[in-house]
């Protein structure tokens, strides 16, 4: 046996002990050991010390100990009592909790969305260093935003302004990569060494630089996918950009970048390839935008004055140019919740700003909601435990202890109800993913800052769902409770109001799903002026020339059960050269187009197949066009439009205004033509019957292998762009659900609470002879008031930002009495299928019981 | 007139043997009087009681080797202390004389 006191005891003594005692208990205890280890023998001498040093902690107030000591053993006695209460009362417990989870899970979510939208680019460790040259052109009152800049741009500010450490040219490209037999459609960032050091890419094999124009990054999921040895010497993939397949060498795997990252790249590709394929007029041309570009500032530099010298440097190099530019830079971590400079050119597809908005209300109130009710709900349930809260008191318990015990009973509760909510996130988070378009693994949950937020959020509802119901039986009267008739007078306006915030969220939450619904249906229903039936549309057609296209279509047309087909141009804009100087979009078509999707002529003549001159000269504008250039007697009027070859031609007639994007925009005047300055890039195929796929596929592999077929109907193209709409519906209306099972069930049980402390008046009542309806209106006439005033208020906010929100629609529907109506509908139904059941319940007790009491 | 425990008056009297004295000290003192053991926490709260009833008072002092360097805090009577242990004494005396002889 070693010859030394028990080296962990000591270690306790020296924690516990209070400074100021430390030096005298020490040394007495140490003195002691060797005294008693000489004196009696060493076993003595341990026994003694260890015993000793647990008295210490009795018997000198060694404060953590014993303090904690007691509030375990209170906490512990408090868990228990309130887990008997809530076994007790199983269906109500299991209800109020449920909401509770509900709430919760909801409002986790949000916060997931919240925080994941806004962590975007922070987790960069150049981020505050790094931004991007946006560019703002102004052409008289219109102010366009250019998020992007050019290869001269960029290599003029790179040599020129000293405070620029290092700059990034950003693409972005779609190829084909070849996997055996098949190809694959991936999106290719196109950029160059640096982009690593920007990035924080972290290479697990190989990591050289691009030296020659066929090299490329891959990352380590798609390396996985297209199993790629990453021990290989030399890796190769062969990829398809439509100029047949060409072969590329793998330089380095990289990790994963993480998904909230706006330069995000399964494959990086080197920019040489750009430079070695772009025309040479597109790398030294000034202002031709076809990039983005990022830079790296040095440390401590001013930023305005980078911006500066940037806006000087244009002047410099494009003295000529007509509008008002100005350069400036923006910090990477504004540009994916930026949508005026848009996510072009290898930024990835921004944050929606107006979904976090509502995301964050909608879940706030669904929070706000779940507390209330279950705030309410608990004061109705511990009701029945009054005469325990009195014998408490009455046993000695102070208006703390009552406080305390309340409050953990309700910690007890929100628990549970966290545990239940954190089951009801792991079922819900892949079908909120792609509610949010955007795909959440279960790892997200382990973000710092999430789970952080998430503590944070429980911590407020513990406080207010316990807080409430807390102060109201700590101060509850003793001998009244004791009776058997509890009143919880004080507390009665604060429960209704409570009540009446409740229905008021959940009336506006309803009568914006109406407003939303309406105008979604309404939007879906508008005449968009075309004749979408058993169109056919092909998004996309590849890099390819008009022969092929016409070859495409006349074997089309060949097909039994089509009717005709043709093609179009995308559209593009430019600008009138008159004074009037509008912008106006313009389309190439082909001949058949305006009959095949019905569009009528409402003067003048059609095309003709037969005139050569309608192919070169003439063109047909819609009725807006008319409109904006304030054009009276249109056929055979020259315009003054100007694009490519076509110049001043001759309007030969006029067609409706019909809309060639959904109707949430305005139709924008149009000029069509058939000259050839744009290459074809869409068709449209009439069926008249349902036509087979595999038909339609063999044809376009026939013209267009490798590249997959985008075949859609016209009217599903349509409707795909009212996804936002349709995702905020059932955002909302989930919000409304929730608050309507919610707000039932706190009325249910605050009205509960409130009738049965009136059990014995309406008795009496009842003896009198009162009907039902003068019980219903006696028992809860004020409560009736305030539910009224709730909704009401909640309808005139909701009307308020419905309004606010059609506003951004130029074909909205009007709220009308209809729509308030029917939200008012839903909330007093919902309020009087709870009252009259409770109401109803109670009357028809028998009176004799409750009278006989006493 | 104060109170004072058994214990209480019992410490201060081993106090009161010597001109100074610490923890391990009385407690060697103790079990040597009365052949029986006592833990020091015991020790360390009566001491602190007399100091705050003003009938001891303590200074830090030399650190020695077996205490691993560390000093000591020593305890001495004070007036009151004495006084008052001497009342007690006589008091005691006084009655045990009244006690009729047995044998």
């Amino acid at each position: 046996m070693k010859n030394r006191p028990p080296k962990i005891f000591s270690w306790l003594l020296a924690i516990f002990c209070p400074q100021e005692k430390r030096e005298e208990v020490e040394g007495d205890l140490l003195e002691a050991f060797y005294w008693r280890m000489e004196s009696k023998s060493s076993f003595n001498a341990k026994a003694f010390f260890i015993y000793e040093v647990l008295r210490s902690f009795r018997i000198y107030h060694f404060s953590p100990f014993q303090y904690l000591n007691q509030l375990l053993m209170t906490f512990n006695m408090h868990i228990k009592t309130g887990w008997r209460f809530l076994k007790k009362n199983m269906v109500y417990s299991t209800m109020n909790i449920a909401g509770l989870a509900l709430g919760l899970s909801f409002c986790l979510l949000a916060w997931l969305y919240v925080n994941d939208e806004t962590s975007y680019d922070k987790h960069l460790s150049l981020h505050d260093r790094l931004y991007r040259v946006v560019i703002d052109m102004q052409h008289g009152d219109n102010v366009h935003h250019i998020g992007g800049s050019s290869n001269a741009i960029t290599q003029t500010f790179k040599e020129q302004i000293p405070e620029i450490e290092a700059v990034v040219r950003l693409d972005r490209s779609y190829a084909l990569i070849k996997q055996g037999e098949d190809y694959l459609e991936k999106s290719i960032l196109v950029t160059e060494t640096q982009i690593e050091r920007f990035l924080d890419l972290q290479f697990i094999s190989g990591h050289d630089s691009f030296k020659g124009p066929n090299e490329l990054w891959i990352s380590e999921s798609l390396a996985g996918l297209l199993a790629i040895d990453s021990q290989a010497a030399v890796a190769t993939l062969t990829m398809n950009f439509g100029q047949g397949d060409e072969v590329f060498i793998i330089k380095g795997i990289y990790k994963d970048i993480p998904l909230n990252t706006s330069v995000h790249a399964e494959l990086i590709l080197s920019f040489d390839y750009y430079i070695k394929h772009a025309k040479p007029e597109k790398l030294t041309t000034w202002f031709d935008i076809n990039m983005n570009t990022l830079v790296l500032l040095r440390e401590y530099v001013n930023v305005a004055a980078i911006s500066a010298k940037m806006n000087l440097l244009h002047l410099e190099n494009d003295p000529d140019m007509e509008a008002v530019v100005s350069f400036h830079l923006q910090p990477i971590t504004d540009t994916h919740l930026d949508n005026d400079y848009g996510h072009f050119n290898g930024m990835a597809a921004g944050g929606n700003t107006e979904l976090i908005w509502i995301f964050s209300c909608v879940g706030l109130l669904a929070l706000i909601i779940a507390i209330i009710n279950y705030t309410n709900f608990n004061i109705s349930l511990y009701l029945n435990r009054s005469r325990e809260v009195a014998v408490r008191k009455i046993i000695g318990s102070g208006k703390g202890g009552i406080f305390t015990q309340l409050m953990s009973e309700s910690a007890l509760s929100v628990v549970i109800a966290a545990l239940f909510a954190s089951v009801i996130l792991l079922i819900a988070l892949p079908i909120f993913g792609e509610l949010v378009s955007k795909s959440y693994s279960f790892s997200e949950l382990y973000n710092p800052v999430f789970i952080s937020g998430a503590v944070f959020i429980l911590f407020l509802i513990i406080l207010f769902t316990g807080a409430y119901p807390s102060i109201v039986f700590s101060k509850l009267s003793m001998v009244h409770s004791l009776k058997g008739s509890p009143k919880i007078g004080s507390s009665k306006a604060l429960t209704q109001s409570l009540m009446a915030l409740q229905f008021g969220i959940t009336a506006l939450l309803i009568i914006g799903m109406i407003i939303l619904k309406s105008q979604l249906k309404h939007l879906q229903n508008f005449d968009n002026k075309i004749g979408l039936d058993g169109v056919l549309y092909f998004e996309y057609i590849p890099n390819t020339d008009d022969q092929t296209i016409e070859r495409f279509l006349t074997d089309l047309k060949a097909v039994p059960g089509v009717i005709s087909a043709s093609a179009i141009s995308g559209y593009n804009g430019t600008r009138m050269k008159d004074e009037s100087s509008i912008i106006v979009k313009h389309l190439r078509i082909e001949q058949d187009l305006l009959t095949l999707l019905d569009i009528d002529i409402i003067a003048g003549r059609n095309f003709d197949s037969l005139l050569q001159s309608d192919r070169t000269n003439k063109v047909l504008v819609n009725e807006q066009f008319l409109i904006s250039a304030g054009i009276d007697d249109p056929i055979g009027k020259t315009i003054a439009f100007e694009y490519g070859d076509l110049k001043n031609p001759q309007i030969i007639g006029v067609v409706e205004n019909y809309h060639f994007a959904s109707a949430k925009s305005k139709v924008d005047p149009l000029v069509i033509y058939q000259s050839e300055q744009y290459p074809l890039e869409s068709a449209y195929v009439k069926t008249e019957k349902l036509v087979n796929k595999d038909v339609m596929e063999a044809l376009w592999q026939k013209h267009f292998s490798p590249y997959p077929m985008n075949m859609v109907y016209l009217e599903d193209f349509y409707n795909s762009s009212f996804e936002q709409e349709q995702r905020l519906m059932k955002l909302v209306g989930f919000g409304a659900f929730l608050s309507v099972v919610l707000a039932g069930l706190g009325l249910l049980g605050i009205l509960g609470l409130q009738l049965n402390q009136k059990l014995k008046e309406i008795s009496i009542r009842k003896v009198l002879g009162a009907s039902f309806i003068q019980i219903l209106l006696s028992t809860s006439q004020k409560l009736i008031t305030f539910i009224s005033i709730g909704t009401l208020m909640g309808l005139a906010g909701g009307y308020f930002l419905g309004h606010q929100w059609l506003l951004q629609y130029p074909y909205a529907i009007s709220i009308n009495a209809g729509i308030v109506f029917l939200a008012m509908l839903i909330v007093v139904s919902l309020a009087a299928i709870s009252l009259f059941s409770q109401v109803l319940k109670t009357s028809k007790a028998n009176p004799v019981k409750y009278l006989k009491d006493e | 007139m104060q109170q004072l425990g058994k214990l209480e008056e019992i410490v201060l009297l081993i106090l009161l043997m010597k001109e100074e004295n610490y923890g391990v000290g009385i407690a060697k003192e103790y079990e040597a009087n009365f052949n029986q053991s006592i833990t020091l926490p015991t020790i360390h709260v009566v001491l602190k009681r007399l100091d705050e009833k003003g009938l001891v008072k303590s200074k830090m002092g030399e650190p020695t080797a077996e205490r691993g360097g560390r000093r000591k805090r020593i305890y001495s009577a004070t007036n009151n202390g004495y006084h008052l242990a001497k009342e007690l004494q006589e008091k005691r005396s006084k009655i045990w004389s009244m006690i009729p002889n047995i044998n």
